[in-house]
């Protein structure tokens, strides 16, 4: 994990001082996944993480200039914004963390 | 009604935090509330310190200047207090408990059994406290003199008077009481406010419509701020809370780690209540700007004043200057005390001395650190924001690494936590400095960069190391 955690930093400073979005996007996500990984009981939960930002993440950086009205008017990309990383997160870590907390308090 | 209703409302925080004098037995709780944090204390105490005056006045500025992009600051709230509980709740937690510690330097000490990493983080904290309660206090006076009709200064005082008498006397215990207490009103003005100003603004669907028919980027996922600045903010904001001290601190508080099952989420859902004024208020005023309803704001920051002062019955008035009122003591009360702290303990065993451990001397230095506050607002008026926007950047390079891997990373060493903190406090005082001067060019902002900086030079250190390295890492 913390390999992992080194290279997604890098990619992350790459991404950043190159102004390279969709590296940026995916050393972050990563570099989060990574770092939460090392206390985290549940691989499921990391990789059910990591895929849906990933994905969401993704679509807003190649998307963003999509301006078809969705729900409540809001451009397509905005409304995933709103309910991809903002909202949706609280089902797959805070309510994971509750669903795992025995293995994590047992330290299994 | 209005200057009745806060007047009244200070009042009745004094006494909360003066009522709770008499709990304060020892410097576990003056420090540490006596360790006796349930589910809901924790979840308001934490949420109203992690929230403060930014979020009800910076952050519609934010979105009327740049947009939608703005909200990646707060968007990670939603999953923080997951990785608050995974990485920090237990070491911190146990580290309290067994080894003692009261304060972030005294963890720092026990985990790394380094003076040096310990009191490099004392200094760190310091500055970055001084210069966050400077702005707390600064942001105080300009409401309150909004509010009583006063000067910014009278204003000031009057804030930092209340906010010090509750602070000194009942140290975190008042702290914690009062943090219920602020957050609850900070749930309900933000929730009430949240709902009028989209009802003003004609609802979602015209709000939205009116800012795509004028100034369609400001409702792309970036705004007016491009991907890779959202992005870092994101990061910044996910990781970066990990190594806030007033933050971290709250873990060391909990009575039970039994209590946390439910924190996160709980957590997440009065985060999200309370970012809702972001949203509500500068998609709003925005929209009314663009529609012509509204004159352009003098200055974004503007944005709920103006609002509230145009449009808002007075009942409404009176609940968010409430609320913002409420957003920045509780942070400026947790900084206070994370502040008395580092200067009565963590200075003086850095420099070899006997730390000051009773519940006087923390008292005594809480009135010294709210005097350094006022001398640094008072001499660098100009630079109060950038203190303020600085603070936040050198505890998350100083800090996370330190705290986020270190405390669950056997291998990593003191040399590990030097590299790091000697590298994220040069690169974020540097940075932020450059970037005050007109002279940084990158999208990423200084603060990210910092923080990545912070966490590669530990990685880098730690994994360079051999395996039977001078681990001190507790049973944890």
């Amino acid at each position: 994990m913390l390999w992992l955690l080194l290279v997604a930093l890098l990619a992350m400073l790459v991404g950043g001082i190159f102004s390279l979005p969709a590296l940026m996007a995916t050393g972050a996500v990563t570099a989060i996944v990574a770092l939460t990984g090392l206390k985290c009981p549940s691989r499921f939960l990391l990789v059910a993480f990591w895929v849906w930002l990933e994905g969401v993440f993704l679509y807003l950086v190649f998307q963003s200039h999509d301006l078809t009205s969705s729900a409540f008017g809001l451009p397509r990309p905005a409304l995933l914004m709103l309910l991809g990383v903002w909202l949706a997160p609280v089902l797959i870590w805070p309510v994971g963390f509750a669903l795992t907390f025995k293995r994590w308090m047992g330290g299994k | 009604m209005i200057p009745a209703a806060i007047v009244a409302y200070l009042i009745f925080l004094a006494a909360v935090g003066l009522w709770t004098t008499r709990r304060n037995r020892g410097p576990s709780d003056f420090y540490l509330a006596g360790r006796r944090l349930g589910l809901l204390t924790t979840v308001l105490a934490t949420m109203s310190s992690i929230m403060s005056g930014f979020v009800f006045v910076g952050g519609p500025g934010l979105f009327y200047a740049v947009g939608l992009g703005s909200f990646w600051i707060v968007i990670s709230a939603s999953f923080t207090g997951a990785m608050m509980c995974w990485l920090l709740a237990r070491p911190l937690h146990r580290m309290a408990a067994e080894a003692g510690c009261l304060t972030i330097p005294d963890v720092i000490l026990a985990r790394y059994g380094c003076r040096v990493s310990s009191g490099f983080a004392a200094v760190a904290i310091l500055l970055g406290v001084v210069g966050y309660l400077a702005t707390q206090l600064m942001a105080m006076g300009v409401i309150l003199a909004t509010v009583l009709d006063t000067s910014i200064w009278v204003g000031i005082l009057a804030g930092t008077l209340v906010l010090a008498l509750y602070t000194t006397a009942g140290g975190m215990v008042a702290a914690i009481y009062t943090d219920v207490v602020q957050g609850a009103v900070m749930l309900i003005a933000t929730s009430l406010i949240f709902a009028f100003a989209v009802g003003t603004g004609g609802g979602v669907h015209d709000i939205s419509a009116t800012i795509q028919s004028e100034l369609p980027e400001v409702l792309g996922p970036w705004g007016l701020a491009g991907p890779v600045t959202c992005l870092a903010w994101f990061f910044l904001f996910a990781v970066g809370s990990l190594g806030q001290p007033h933050v971290a601190h709250k873990m060391m508080m909990v009575r039970d780690l039994k209590a946390l099952r439910h924190f996160p989420w709980i957590l997440a859902v009065s985060m999200i209540a309370c970012s809702l004024v972001w949203l509500g208020v500068g998609s709003s005023v925005k929209s009314l700007v663009l529609g012509g309803t509204l004159a352009p704001l003098a200055h974004p920051d503007e944005a709920v004043t103006v609002f509230l002062e145009r449009f808002a019955p007075e009942w409404l008035k009176a609940l968010a200057y409430a609320g913002i009122v409420s957003a920045i003591m509780s942070t400026g009360d947790s900084f206070a005390n994370v502040g008395a702290a580092v200067l009565a303990r963590d200075v003086h065993r850095s420099l070899g001395r006997q730390p000051r451990d009773t519940v006087a001397y923390g008292r005594l230095f809480s009135i010294v650190l709210f005097g350094l506050a006022l001398i640094f607002a008072n001499s660098v008026k100009g630079l109060v924001a950038y203190a303020g926007i600085l603070g936040f950047g050198l505890f998350a390079a100083a800090l996370t690494p330190l705290l986020a891997i270190g405390l669950n990373w056997p291998r990593a060493t003191a040399a590990s936590a030097r590299a790091s903190l000697l590298v994220g406090t040069i690169s974020a005082i540097t940075g932020e400095t450059v970037s005050r001067l007109g002279y940084y060019q990158l999208a990423i902002p200084p603060a990210c960069l910092a923080l990545v900086l912070s966490l590669i030079a530990f990685l880098v250190v730690g994994l360079g190391r051999k395996r039977h390295s001078d681990c001190t890492l507790p049973a944890l």
